[in-house]
């Protein structure tokens, strides 16, 4: 992969604030991006979605550029300011004794088990046209994220199932 | 009492070298483990040894191999239908007194295997427990 | 010299394991908490799932070699260092109840138990008011077993003397030195387990064969009493004797080769019988 050349990002940012009348999880939606630093020429962007938590229900997560108002009922379309999906594959909720599900911190010295499998992880979404399309109308951007669950158990908390640590833009030229 | 194993006569194969090996061992070849944990007492040119045969090198005694038995065994490719598991492991002891001991009193011995069951799950025969496909002394010259 | 600083990130001193009879009270009521902790849970961290790793249900344990596959089709011994990795798994898992514990070992040649056959903190019915969790453990693999672990150990007398792990200890080569050390491992198990009458009924310990061995909480000092000897024969006939060709074998089901496992201090612990430590503050 080459060098990124550039990287915005907003500030660490949670979920949304309240979801409208309708829509059965949470969606995330961005502060304003700053985008007016990326060189042009770009040849791929990717959003980085960093420390998404992965323990709950299995969702598809639909980005769109530039429309706050999105929701599950919005076209993919680019119309409509689609970027792309990524699809999160969730372990459906704790199955153990009480405890079983907790992420400590750092693993013990010399201990040889694999990380604990509930640490957050990093997803990526290649976007290229939808940056290169956004950017061209407008330096600043904001993003949608809507999440559309796919899958769940009874274990599985559904109001707010998107949720991580940080989202960036990358470029590469 | 557990059916014991007596082998044929055994020829040592000495050769030149005689008695003066410096290592005997006497292997035991698809010893089944996949029923009953036991002690196998090893004698050499004491066919008679039962479980009470004092295990002394007068009697002929020549070691003990312990066998830790599966018990209970796992389904799999050895558990063919309608026929028992089998388990079978290479085992040998090292019984370099006893064998020259042998060889000072003929060219062949005979081996004889006493098993003494130590342990169990529920459903193991103790009758039989030792099953083996063959027996061979070989000795060591260094 | 047991350490554990909980979460720091950096190793200050490895563990000590310990012979069970010089265990101090507080590291035996670690030792117990620790298996009484595991034994209430049912999931992957509990004390029924990592038994059951060894014989039934999962049955992943190495014992009296076998053939290899494919291309391979030779004799591999691998007891050693899969029940290397086994334990310190397990331990690490036992330290997530109680970070003080560590697995003793059982010497079964000591004048103690020589005396006494198995050691007062395998035995006693009760601790600190409580059933003591070292002595037996519940059985939960349906359909054929929910109930608790029983144990018929021989008489003191026929545990090997002290010379018979000597004589170990001096074999030069691995594969003899592994087929002999097994054969003196066996010797335990069905020592231990021995057989008993039950409801009118012959049944055996389950010590005695491989299905349930490591149910029985002894099961484990017994195994680091048997990985203790290795690392002693290591310390003679050198850390990597063994066979090249099994260095990259993985030890299923565990994420450790056999080469990860040759050098204990690379584990994170230590045998030695005696040692002292001096703290140097920056």
């Amino acid at each position: 992969m080459p060098e990124p050349r550039s990287k915005k990002q907003p500030k660490a940012g949670r979920s949304a604030k309240s979801a409208p009348a309708g829509t059965r999880t949470k969606k995330y939606l961005s502060p304003q991006m700053d985008l007016s630093g990326i060189q042009a020429g770009f040849t791929r962007a990717d959003l980085e979605f960093e420390g998404l938590d992965h323990a709950g229900a299995s969702f598809e997560a639909r980005v769109f550029f530039n429309n706050p108002e999105a929701s599950e009922a919005t076209e993919k379309t680019l119309a409509q300011g689609y970027a792309g999906s990524f699809y999160l594959f969730g372990h459906g909720g704790c199955f153990g004794d009480f405890g079983h599900c907790e992420v400590h911190g750092l693993p013990r010295p010399y201990d040889p088990r694999p990380s604990n499998p509930l640490l957050p992880i990093k997803k990526t979404l290649i976007a290229t046209e939808a940056v290169r399309r956004a950017l061209a109308q407008s330096p600043n951007l904001r993003v949608t994220v809507i999440p559309v669950i796919t899958g769940m158990t009874e274990k599985c908390e559904l109001a707010d199932v998107l949720k991580f640590e940080r989202l960036s833009i990358v470029t590469y030229q | 009492m557990a059916k014991k194993f007596v082998s044929p006569p055994i020829d040592l194969g000495l050769g030149a070298a005689g008695t003066d090996f410096t290592r005997a061992d006497i292997h035991f070849r698809g010893v089944d483990h996949a029923g009953p944990s036991f002690e196998a007492r090893v004698f050499l040119n004491n066919p008679e040894a039962d479980e009470h045969t004092p295990q002394t090198l007068d009697h002929g005694y020549a070691g003990s191999f312990h066998v830790y038995g599966y018990g209970v065994f796992p389904e799999g490719p050895r558990t063919a239908a309608g026929k028992p598991p089998e388990a079978p492991a290479e085992r040998y002891i090292m019984a370099t007194e006893a064998v020259r001991r042998a060889a000072h009193q003929g060219k062949k011995a005979t081996v004889t295997v006493v098993p003494v069951v130590t342990g169990m799950a529920d459903g193991n025969r103790l009758d039989a427990p030792l099953k083996l496909d063959g027996v061979s002394i070989v000795t060591y010259n260094q | 010299m047991a350490a554990d600083k909980g979460g720091s990130a950096v190793a200050t001193s490895l563990l000590l394991r310990k012979n069970v009879s010089n265990l101090s009270g507080p590291e035996l009521a670690a030792l117990r908490d620790a298996y009484a902790k595991m034994m209430k849970i049912t999931d992957n961290r509990g004390y029924n799932y990592w038994s059951g790793i060894h014989g039934v249900p999962q049955w992943f344990c190495w014992h009296h070699g076998r053939i290899g596959n494919g291309s391979n089709a030779q004799p591999v011994d691998l007891f050693l260092p899969w029940h290397r990795a086994y334990l310190i798994l397990l331990e690490h898992t036992m330290r997530d109840q109680n970070a003080g514990a560590a697995i003793p070992w059982w010497d079964w040649t000591s004048l103690e138990s020589h005396t006494i056959g198995v050691p007062k903190a395998f035995a006693d019915k009760s601790a600190g008011g409580k059933p003591n969790p070292l002595r037996q453990a519940h059985i939960k693999v349906p359909p054929q077993f929910n109930r608790t672990t029983r144990r018929f150990p021989g008489s003191p007398s026929d545990l090997p003397a002290p010379g018979e792990v000597q004589a170990l200890l001096a074999l030069s080569s691995f594969s003899d030195f592994t087929s002999q050390v097994q054969d003196i491992h066996d010797r335990i198990h069905g020592w231990t387990g021995g057989m008993g009458v039950v409801g009118g009924k012959q049944v055996g310990g389950d010590m005695g064969t491989i299905s349930t061995a490591a149910f029985d909480p002894i099961f484990y000092s017994h195994h680091c009493m048997i990985d203790r000897i290795w690392y002693l024969w290591q310390l003679q006939h050198g850390q990597n004797n063994i066979p090249s060709t099994y260095l990259g074998m993985t030890l299923t089901p565990f994420p450790l080769k056999v080469q990860d496992v040759l050098n204990i201090h690379s584990l994170g612990y230590e045998y030695a019988s005696a040692s002292a430590e001096v703290t140097v503050h920056a």
